[in-house]
C-alpha cells in the first residue's frame, strides 16, 4: 500500500499542475456552459415541465417530452413569447402524485418558473393541483381526466389543450348507436379508469336510445380472459372495450379466438393500443373494428397542412411512428395536447402582456377569456372551444376503422357532440 | 352443543391452517424470488411485456429448467477427475503495469466524478438528460457492473477515492492507520448495501439529479474520511460497498489477474481456485453481503410483478407511485433477504446432515453459509445482466445523446443530430423474442455456473463421492427452483 502511495505522489508540482489542467478541461465541459455563453438579452419564460420520465407513465412521458421540445423549438424560432425565449425545465414526477406535488413546489420555489405544465396521469394531477393552488402557480395539465371540469381542483389548474374523457366517451354514443348497434356489452378494467367509461358511456348510449346490456368488469391483475367472453350476451350488437396494461394483446388475441369469423361490431378506445403497432401479431382480429382516437395516428387522405407540419416538427411519419424507427409508434392520440397547450400559454401570455410571475393571475384570466380556437398550426388536432368557467377545452373526436392494419377515419364528431353542462365555475374562485 | 363447538373449532383450525399455509406460501415465493433479478434502474421501460405475454414462455422456461437439471445430473454422475479441471485457468500474459498512467487516470476519474456532481447540482433537472443520473445509474450501475463481472476490471481505474486518498495523505503527511475492529467484519458494508437498496427501490426520487449528487457527495466524503482513518484497503473491503460489489462480481470474470499474470478460465475459476470472493474473507458477514446482493436484486424484479402488487394490495394498472408504497417496499427488501438467508442456510444444513454423521464433516450454520454463499454469486451477476439488458438498450441511447450534446445543442460530438431515442425493439414480436431468449440464456448460464461452483465448494468436504452428491441435493433443488423462478420473473406480467 505504502509503495503504491509513494509512487503515486512523488512529483508534487506535477500533480498540482495536472490537477489544474484537468480542472480547466472540466470547466470547458461544465453543463450548460455553452448555453450560458449565449445568454439571451431577454430573460426566458420558464416553463416547468412535469414529465413522467419514470414509473408507469414513462412511455407517454417520452412522447410528451418530444412533442413539448418540438413545440418550444417552433415557438422560439418564431420569436418566442412576447419577444422572450421559452425555456423548459423538466422534472421527473415518477408518475407519482406525492412526488408530483414536490415537483410543482420545486417549479414555484426553486426554479421560479412562470408556470407548471405537462402532466398526463390523473392521480398525479390530483396530487399536484392543490399544491399549485397553494403556491399560486398556473398548472396547465394535459391529462384527459374529468377532474378539472368536475370542479375538484382549483382556479390555478387548467386543461386547455386536450379534451376530457367524459366528453370523449359521450361523443362516441351517437355514432355507435347509429352505425354499429344499440345493444352494447362493455368490457373494461375494474378500477376508476374503466368505471369512468362504464358510467359515461352507459348514460350517453341511453340518451341515444341504446342500452348497455352487460357490463363485464375485468380484475386489473387478470392475464387471461377466456372465462369472461362467454358472459357476452348472444344478442350483443356492439362490444365496447377499453382494456389497458400488459395483457392487452392477449385480450385481443383471445377475443379473436373466441369469436372466430363471426363477431359483433367492436368499438374500442385507442388507449388500449396507444403506441402499439397495429400490425402486431394477434391484432389481425381487429380488422374492421372501430376506435376512438384523440388524433388520428395515420395520416388521412384529407390530411390538413397543420397535421403535416406538426408531424414533421415532432418527427412522426405518416404511420404515426418515429421518423427514425418505424416500429417506435408514438402516443399520437394524446401528445398533441402538449403542443396545443404550449401554444395556448403563448397566446395567453401575449394577450395578457405577461411580464413575470406577478402576472400569473392575468395569464389565467386571459386563458379563461378564450373561447373558439380555429384549426391551425397552433391547433393541428382540430378546432377547439375552451370553457373558461370549467377550465376545460372541448374539441372534435375521431372514429377510425382498422383497415389493412391501419386506422382510416370514418367519422369526426362535432364539438357540440362533446359538450355537457358546466359542473363548476372556477372564475368565481378568488386568486 | 359440544359437537357444534368442535365443528367451530375445527373450522377455526382449518382457517388458521389455511391462512398459515397461505402466508407460508407467500413467504416461500418471496424467498425463492429473493434471488432473481437485481436492482433495476428507475427508468421503467416495460412496454415489451405485452409481447412477452404472447410468447410460449412456459416452454422456454421448461427448457431452461431442464438444462440446469441435466447439468446437475451430469455433475453427480461424472467422476471427480472429470470435473476437477473446471477451475483450471490458462496463462495469457504477464500483467502490464504503468504506474504513471494509473496515477493520471485516477486523477481524471476524480475530476470526472466532481464534474458529474456539478452536473447533478447545476445541470438539467431532466434525469434522462443529466450526465450524473445517466452516468451513475445507466453507465455505472447498469453497465460497468456488468463489464466488471464479465469482461475486464474498470473499478480499479475509475474508483473516485484512490487519488483523493493518496493526495490527502501526501498533502497532510498523515500516515496513521487504525486497525479494523474484527467484530465489525464486513457488517458495515452489509448495512450500506441495504441502505443503497432502499434508496434504489423505495426512495421516491432516486433519479433526481441534485438529490443524487448530494447523496453521492456525502457518501464520497464519508468514505474518504473512513479511508483516511482505517486505510484505503481496509475500508474498501469492509465498508465501501461499491468496491465490495465490484470485487465480488469481478471474481467471476473469465479473464482476470492472478499473481501478476492475466489468466483465462471458466466463469468463477478464480472463485474456485481461491475459495474466496475477491477481497472478502470467508466470514458470515461477507456471506450475508453476497446473499443480499442476490436478495435485493431479486426483489427488484419481483416488486414489479402483478403477484407482488396484489400482495400489497396495489392495482398494477393504476400504480399509485413509489411514495405510496415505501413501507411495503422496505419490508419486502428485508423479508426477501431474511427468507433467502434462512432457506439457503436450512437447505445446505439439510444437505450436510443427510450426507454424513461424522463430526469432522459437521459445520455450524454460519460456517455453512459462509462456505456456500459464493455459489450464488453467478446467479446474482446473471440476473443483474439479464434484468438490466432491456433498460440498457434504451438508456444507452440517452447516454449517447448526452455525450453528443455535451458542448451545447448545436454541437454534435457523435454526429447524432436528428437522432431520436427509440424503444421500437420492444414493439416487435421477433425482437422481443430475441431479447427475452438472450435474457433467459443469461439466467440459465448463471445457474449453471452456480451449480459448478457449489459442486466445487462441496467437493472434498465429505468422506466420499456419494456423501458429496447427497450433500448437494437440497442445493441442487434450490438451483432448479430458482431457474424456474428467474425465468418466470422474466415472463411474468408486470406493472408499477
Amino acid at each position: 500500500m505504502k509503495k503504491t502511495s509513494k509512487s503515486l505522489l512523488t512529483p508534487r508540482r506535477q500533480v498540482i499542475k495536472g490537477a489544474a489542467a484537468s480542472l480547466a478541461l472540466g470547466a470547458v465541459s461544465m453543463p450548460l456552459m455553452g448555453r450560458y455563453a449565449q445568454t439571451q438579452s431577454a430573460e426566458p419564460i420558464k416553463i416547468g415541465f412535469q414529465v413522467h420520465r419514470t414509473g408507469i407513465g414513462a412511455a407517454y412521458g417520452r412522447w410528451y417530452d418530444r412533442t413539448t421540445m418540438a413545440a418550444v423549438e417552433k415557438i422560439n424560432n418564431a420569436g418566442g413569447i412576447n419577444g422572450r425565449p421559452v425555456e423548459i425545465i423538466a422534472e421527473d414526477d415518477g408518475t407519482d402524485p406525492k412526488r408530483g406535488a414536490e415537483v410543482v413546489e420545486k417549479f414555484a420555489t426553486q426554479h421560479n418558473a412562470d408556470l407548471a405544465f405537462g402532466t398526463l396521469f390523473s392521480h398525479v394531477v390530483y396530487g399536484s393541483a392543490p399544491r399549485a393552488g397553494e403556491l399560486k402557480i398556473p398548472y396547465f395539465v394535459v391529462s384527459e381526466g374529468h377532474h378539472v371540469a368536475s370542479g375538484a381542483l382549483n382556479r390555478y389548474t387548467l386543461q386547455p389543450g386536450i379534451t376530457d374523457v367524459k366528453s370523449q366517451v359521450q361523443a362516441m354514443a351517437p355514432f355507435v348507436a347509429d352505425n354499429l348497434g344499440k345493444k352494447v356489452t362493455m368490457v373494461y378494467p375494474d378500477f376508476a379508469f374503466g368505471h369512468d367509461h362504464r358510467d359515461y358511456f352507459s348514460a350517453a348510449i341511453e340518451a341515444q336510445g341504446g342500452q348497455v346490456i352487460e357490463k363485464i368488469a375485468i380484475p386489473p391483475t387478470e392475464t387471461s380472459f377466456t372465462k369472461y367472453f362467454p358472459k357476452i350476451p348472444r344478442d350483443t350488437e356492439v362490444i365496447y372495450h377499453v382494456m389497458v396494461g400488459p395483457a392487452v394483446l392477449t385480450f385481443v388475441k383471445e377475443m379473436g379466438e373466441f369469436f372466430g369469423s363471426s363477431r359483433p361490431e367492436i368499438f374500442g378506445f385507442i388507449d388500449s393500443l396507444e403506441a402499439t403497432d397495429l400490425s402486431s401479431p394477434g391484432l389481425e382480429f381487429l380488422e374492421g373494428t372501430y376506435f376512438w382516437e384523440g388524433n388520428p395516428r395515420y395520416a388521412q387522405a384529407n390530411q390538413s397542412e397543420y397535421d403535416k407540419a406538426y408531424r414533421a416538427a415532432v418527427g412522426v411519419d405518416a404511420n404515426g411512428a418515429s421518423v427514425s424507427d418505424s416500429k417506435d409508434v408514438s402516443t399520437y392520440a394524446h401528445m398533441f395536447g402538449c403542443w396545443e397547450t404550449l401554444h395556448i400559454v403563448k397566446a395567453g401570455m401575449e394577450a395578457s402582456g405577461y411580464r413575470g410571475t406577478g402576472d400569473r393571475a392575468k395569464l389565467i384570466e386571459a386563458v379563461e377569456s378564450m373561447s373558439d380556437m380555429p384549426h391551425s398550426h397552433a391547433h393541428p388536432q382540430g378546432a377547439k372551444r375552451f370553457n373558461g368557467k370549467t377550465h376545460q377545452v372541448f374539441g372534435h373526436q375521431y372514429i377510425t376503422k382498422v383497415s389493412n392494419s391501419k386506422l382510416d377515419l370514418v367519422h369526426t364528431t362535432s364539438i357540440e357532440d362533446t359538450l355537457y353542462p358546466d359542473e363548476v365555475d372556477y372564475t368565481k374562485q378568488s386568486f | 352443543m359440544i359437537a357444534l363447538e368442535n365443528t367451530n373449532c375445527r373450522r377455526c383450525f382449518y382457517h388458521l391452517g389455511y391462512h398459515l399455509a397461505h402466508h407460508l406460501g407467500k413467504l416461500f415465493m418471496l424467498v425463492l424470488v429473493a434471488v432473481i433479478a437485481p436492482v433495476k434502474l428507475c427508468y421503467a421501460h416495460a412496454s415489451g411485456q405485452s409481447f412477452v405475454m404472447l410468447l410460449p414462455t412456459d416452454i422456454y422456461i421448461l427448457g431452461g429448467v431442464i438444462v440446469v437439471g441435466l447439468t446437475i445430473v451430469l455433475l453427480a454422475v461424472m467422476p471427480v477427475t472429470g470435473t476437477s479441471g473446471l477451475h483450471h485457468s490458462l496463462k495469457l500474459w504477464r500483467q502490464f503495469r504503468m504506474r504513471w498512467l494509473t496515477r493520471y487516470i485516477h486523477m481524471a476519474a476524480l475530476l470526472y466524478f466532481f464534474w458529474l456532481l456539478s452536473a447533478g447540482w447545476y445541470g438539467t433537472t431532466d434525469p434522462l438528460r443529466n450526465p450524473l443520473t445517466l452516468g451513475f445509474w445507466a453507465v455505472f450501475w447498469m453497465g460497468l457492473v456488468m463489464v466488471e463481472g464479465l469482461f475486464f476490471s474498470v473499478w480499479r481505474w475509475i474508483n473516485p477515492w484512490v487519488f483523493a486518498y493518496h493526495f490527502l495523505r501526501w498533502l497532510t503527511g498523515w500516515h496513521g492507520v487504525r486497525g479494523w475492529p474484527s467484530w465489525l467484519a464486513h457488517w458495515p458494508g452489509v448495512i450500506l448495501l441495504f441502505g443503497f437498496a432502499v434508496f434504489t427501490l423505495a426512495d421516491p426520487a432516486p433519479t433526481d439529479p441534485a438529490r443524487l449528487a448530494s447523496f453521492m457527495f456525502a457518501y464520497w466524503l464519508f468514505t474518504l474520511i473512513g479511508m483516511l482513518i482505517f486505510g484505503f484497503r481496509t475500508w474498501s473491503r469492509h465498508v465501501e460497498f461499491f468496491s465490495m460489489i465490484m470485487a465480488s462480481f469481478g471474481s467471476l470474470r473469465m479473464v482476470c489477474v492472478h499473481a501478476g499474470v492475466v489468466r483465462f478460465g471458466l466463469p468463477g475459476w478464480r472463485l474456485m481456485a481461491h475459495r474466496q470472493v475477491g477481497v472478502l474473507r470467508s466470514h458470515i458477514s461477507a456471506a450475508i453481503f453476497l446473499l443480499m446482493l442476490l436478495g435485493v436484486g431479486s426483489f427488484d424484479g419481483f416488486n414489479e410483478t402483478f403477484v407482488w402488487l396484489k400482495w400489497i394490495d396495489v392495482n398494477p394498472l393504476d400504480f399509485p407511485g413509489r411514495s405510496a408504497i415505501i413501507a411495503p417496499t422496505i419490508a419486502g427488501i428485508i423479508l426477501a433477504n431474511l427468507a433467502l438467508i434462512v432457506i439457503f442456510g436450512v437447505l445446505i444444513w439439510m444437505g450436510m446432515v443427510a450426507a454424513s454423521d461424522q463430526p469432522q464433516h459437521r459445520y455450524s450454520m454460519a460456517e455453512l453459509i459462509a462456505i456456500y454463499a459464493p455459489s450464488l454469486l453467478p446467479i446474482a451477476l446473471a440476473y443483474h445482466v439479464a434484468h438490466y439488458l432491456p433498460s440498457l438498450l434504451v438508456e444507452a441511447q440517452y447516454v449517447a445523446l448526452a455525450i453528443d450534446g455535451m458542448f451545447g445543442k448545436d454541437v454534435h460530438v457523435l454526429g447524432l443530430q436528428g437522432f431520436h431515442v427509440t424503444d421500437g425493439f420492444f414493439k416487435h414480436l421477433d425482437w422481443v423474442r430475441m431479447i427475452w431468449l438472450i435474457q433467459a440464456g443469461i439466467v440459465v448460464a448463471g445457474h449453471i455456473a452456480s451449480v459448478l461452483v457449489a459442486h466445487h465448494l462441496a467437493t472434498g468436504r465429505y468422506g466420499n463421492r456419494f456423501e458429496t452428491v447427497i450433500s448437494q441435493m437440497p442445493i441442487a433443488l434450490f438451483m432448479i427452483a430458482y431457474t424456474w423462478l428467474g425465468l418466470w420473473l422474466l415472463a411474468a406480467p408486470k406493472g408499477g
